[in-house]
């Protein structure tokens, strides 16, 4: 249940946006059959990418041993799931410059002028894009509650079954919900901060409490109090819910997928 | 009794069970952390340089099993990709453990230790340490014969021998007092909705029209737009609250603003004619407080004027002169009553039950003020705008020059329901196109799906608002204000033939008046937006026939908006963060700085040119110390001379 389950689609009302009854309903077939097809441990709906002329389904997969490792597909008429292309370092940094939205057609490209004078312009599909800009909201804005995760003695990564949800009086706290990425440091925390209320076995990810600007996530709770729901502004669709009754976690992507840089200035 | 014990033994172990993990894990992860990590340093130690061959060899060992995923990865960090270009941390992933550098001293973390055991359950009033101090003794106190199988037996037996008190109504057991998270007044405040109250009962006939939202509700779904269920309802009955409460004569669900803290849900109400709004003074009381800038500084101004003559009669001894604020006269634009841009008025709470409250009225300078800025909402409506350039007023304001902003650009329903009505006065629609009424046409026959998909065949309703912020052009009084136009670069839902007519802010001249687009025009002539047409139009159902799908608009330039027509049917609603689609906002360059004092040949007040010189060094000093004694004594001397020529000889010599 780390990942999104389709019925969990409606705790995302309270954030304003839902998926219509026939994307649910196609969904929840063609997401078995991918996965049955590909030999999946499992898939996931990620979110949806709204471009101009359609709108982008996103699916997740990744293996059981490894949750970091992750394949993505995408689809545009929610029966027929394409497996997104890896994206390397140079390309990456050309997909973050371009600033305008999605069109809504795969085989798009953008042209993306050259550096320096001597170099050369890119071309990058609208697919490649796609899957760039995927992979980097994943890695910036992903997150858990504090507890859910926790490394044992081999510093292997395991889902914590035995959490319980985060209290109903803690879930406003950014300070306990983490980034849900590799590459924690635990040498960036002074010993003071270990000292108090940190935990070697579940502070295993930076806390979304230190992300800069401050105030970058929104988080507020809904449905008296039972239910929180943080949003990112620097993604804005970026969309997590937290509930303790039952303990359920999820996050859905809806939005145009582009990077809020004027962040700074909005806060 | 007997059964009590026994769910209590039942119970215990189970709760052992689940304080034992994290009651291990901070221990553990100390000792057999570091012992597993010997472990695997010593495995293939026994070639002798064990230090050195530790982490290679660690490799080899992460790729035959795939158990340890921390050192799999490895391999993939040695591609020379990532070397390259380490501009972002994603490109440098990897799943690893860092090993912390530094430790707590040891007698903290066995501090944290001990603090974590002696931690008390809530259930049995026990805590691991006191227990665990128990077991021991009891077990060297009576030396068991293989201790280690009967330790269970030992510790439920150790358990079961403390007192306690399982029912909490029972003599002598302690009531615990629950930790009571903040008052939730959401649930509070919800509940009331559902309570009958004599209102409903009575003003059934005077109550003005409320829409079927929950009928809408299920076509805003099908845009992927949503309140959620159980929300639709409450804000239904919060609806049918309001209209019963305020003179209104019908409303409509605008929409949603997320903030950051909170979000609003807004409410578009039409006051009845004639009927007294008695929020009205409330609403725009708040607005006035932080919103009159030119009068305090009119205010300012004669107080400054006012201590300086007081100091000038007081004495030289404490006459400081401030400089004066030169005040620009900047008579504020009047604003629209109840027509134009405030032709309705705008309700906001923070969650379906919460109270309504009434927002002020748009100002035509707090408009153009928000057009030059981007702010998230916090969801406090007394919150300060703190802005470049300056808003000068709270969230409330900001929050409803927003909606202005957004109802002109994204309102919008098919050809032909809205027509002109016939009725009005001609000469006064001639004058202006703006301010001519608009009824819902009596013959208006619904287009089917197919045809509502095509842009072309959708109007807009709601007046244009002009970059001075009204809707009808108010020639500002004394023509000298500049600053009015400044926002026509960033209008709403502009098109490029009324930004060029209105540079007209030349001082002195008469200001032309600014145009915009006609009401009921249609959507086909916004302008584009950002490379892209301002409004994509779609089915929402790729499968269902044309007729059994709704349609959907949304409009590019405010992401958020969205219109959803189902047959005869049709809704606006907005759900977004209230801020317009800009890429990239570059805020206005700061004003150039104030010179201190007027400089240049021409500039009035001028004596003579100023130029800016290097302070003279102390030899330059005395050596013009001594040119100008030397030049006083020449005075002196030629002065001497006219008494007496024979002197100045003899000096010479």
């Amino acid at each position: 249940m780390s990942f999104l389950c389709l019925d969990d689609v409606p705790y995302f009302t309270l954030a304003g946006f839902t998926l219509n009854i026939e994307e649910r309903a196609a969904l929840a077939s063609s997401l078995q059959t991918k996965k049955a097809q590909e030999k999946l441990d499992n898939i996931w709906l990620w979110g949806k990418i709204l471009g101009v002329q359609r709108d982008y389904l996103v699916a997740q997969a990744l293996s059981s041993d490894d949750p970091f490792s992750r394949k993505f597909y995408y689809s545009i008429d929610l029966v027929n799931w394409l497996q997104l292309p890896e994206v390397v370092g140079p390309e990456m940094d050309k997909i973050t410059q371009i600033p305008v939205r999605f069109s809504g057609d795969p085989a798009f490209e953008y042209t993306i002028a050259a550096d320096s004078e001597e170099g050369e312009e890119t071309v990058i599909n609208e697919e490649k894009r796609l899957s760039g800009t995927v992979a980097l909201i994943n890695y910036e804005t992903e997150i858990v509650p504090r507890g859910a995760y926790y490394r044992d003695a081999m510093h292997k990564l395991h889902k914590n079954t035995s959490f319980a949800g985060i209290p109903a009086s803690e879930l406003g706290q950014l300070t306990n919900y983490l980034h849900f990425r590799e590459g924690f440091n635990v040498n960036k925390k002074t010993l003071l901060e270990r000292a108090n209320a940190f935990d070697e076995s579940i502070d295993i990810f930076e806390s979304v409490a230190g992300d800069t600007p401050k105030g970058v996530w929104s988080c507020q709770t809904e449905r008296t109090g039972s239910v929180a729901i943080l949003r990112s502004l620097l993604w804005p669709g970026y969309t997590f819910f937290h509930t303790a009754t039952p303990p359920k976690w999820g996050s859905m992507y809806y939005g145009g997928g582009q990077r809020n840089l004027n962040t700074g200035f909005m806060l | 009794m007997d059964e009590d014990n026994t769910s209590a033994v039942g119970e215990v172990p189970d709760e052992d069970a689940a304080a034992a993990p994290p009651a291990s894990d901070p221990v553990e992860t100390e000792a057999p952390a570091a012992a597993s990590e010997d472990k695997v340093e010593s495995t293939p130690a026994p070639p002798p340089p064990a230090e050195e061959t530790a982490p290679a060899s660690e490799e080899p060992k992460a790729a035959a099993a795939p158990a340890p995923p921390e050192a799999a990865p490895a391999p993939e960090i040695a591609a020379p990709k990532v070397a390259e270009a380490p501009q972002h941390p994603f490109l440098n992933r990897k799943d690893h453990y860092v090993k912390p550098d530094t430790r707590l001293p040891e007698d903290s973390e066995l501090a944290l230790a001990k603090a974590f055991l002696m931690s008390q359950s809530d259930k049995s009033n026990l805590n691991l340490y006191d227990h665990l101090t128990e077991v021991v003794m009891r077990i060297l106190e009576t030396r068991p014969a293989d201790a280690v199988d009967v330790f269970e037996t030992i510790s439920a037996d150790t358990k079961r021998s403390h007192f306690t008190v399982h029912k909490t109504g029972a003599p002598g057991a302690f009531l615990k007092v629950q930790d009571v998270p903040p008052a939730s007044d959401v649930g509070a405040a919800q509940v009331k909705l559902f309570e009958r109250s004599d209102l409903d009962a009575g003003a059934e006939e005077t109550d003005g029209e409320i829409p079927d939202i929950l009928d809408l509700a299920t076509l805003w779904e099908w845009a992927g737009v949503s309140f959620g269920k159980e929300e639709t309802f409450m804000l239904f009955l919060a609806i049918k609250r309001l209209i019963v409460e305020k003179p209104l004569k019908s409303v409509r669900l605008w929409g949603k603003i997320l903030g950051t803290r909170a979000n609003y849900i807004v409410i578009e109400g039409e006051l009845r004619e004639g009927a007294e709004d008695e929020d009205e003074a409330a609403a725009n009381d708040t607005g006035e407080a932080g919103a009159p800038v030119p009068e305090e500084e009119e205010a300012a101004a004669p107080d400054a004027g006012g201590g300086a003559e007081e100091g000038a009669e007081g004495g030289e001894a404490q006459k400081i002169e401030y400089p004066k604020r030169k005040v620009k006269p900047t008579v504020p634009l009047p604003k629209e009553e109840r027509t134009g841009v405030n032709k309705y008025v705008y309700y906001v709470c923070n969650y379906a039950g919460g109270v309504w409250t009434r927002l002020p009225d748009v100002v035509p300078e707090k408009l153009q003020a928000a057009r030059r800025i981007r702010k998230y909402f916090t969801g406090d409506l007394k919150h300060k705008i703190v802005s470049y350039p300056p808003f000068n007023g709270n969230e409330a304001q900001y929050l409803r020059c927003q909606i202005a902003r957004i109802s002109a650009a994204t309102v919008v329903s098919p050809a032909g329901y809205y027509a002109f009505d016939q009725e009005e006065d001609v000469d006064e629609d001639e004058e202006n196109g703006a301010a001519q009424r608009i009824i819902i046409n009596p013959e208006y026959e619904p287009l089917p799906n197919d045809q509502l998909v095509d842009p072309a065949n959708w109007v807009h309703h709601v007046p244009y608002v002009l970059p001075q912020g009204r809707v009808k052009w108010e020639n500002p009084t004394p023509p000298k204000n500049g600053d009015d136009e400044d926002g026509n670069d960033d209008e709403d839902r502009s098109d490029a033939g009324s930004e060029g007519g209105e540079g007209g802010d030349g001082e002195g001249e008469p200001a032309e008046p600014e145009t915009g687009p006609p009401i009921l025009s249609p959507l086909a002539g916004d302008e584009e937006h950002d490379g892209m047409a301002s409004w994509v139009a779609r089915m929402c159902s790729s499968l269902s026939p044309t007729k059994f799908s709704p349609v959907l608009l949304r409009c590019t330039r405010w992401p958020g908006a969205t219109v959803i027509s189902y047959n005869e049917k049709f809704a606006n609603v907005y759900i977004g963060d209230g801020q317009r689609d800009t890429p990239r906002f570059v805020p206005p360059p700061l004003a150039e700085l104030q010179k201190e004092y007027a400089s240049g040949p021409g500039a009035p007040g001028t004596v003579e040119d100023i130029t800016e010189q290097n302070d003279p060094t102390l030899a330059e000093e005395t050596a013009f110390e001594e040119e100008k004694r030397a030049r006083e004594e020449e005075q002196q001397e030629e002065s001497d001379d006219e008494g007496d020529e024979g002197d100045e000889n003899a000096s010479d010599t």
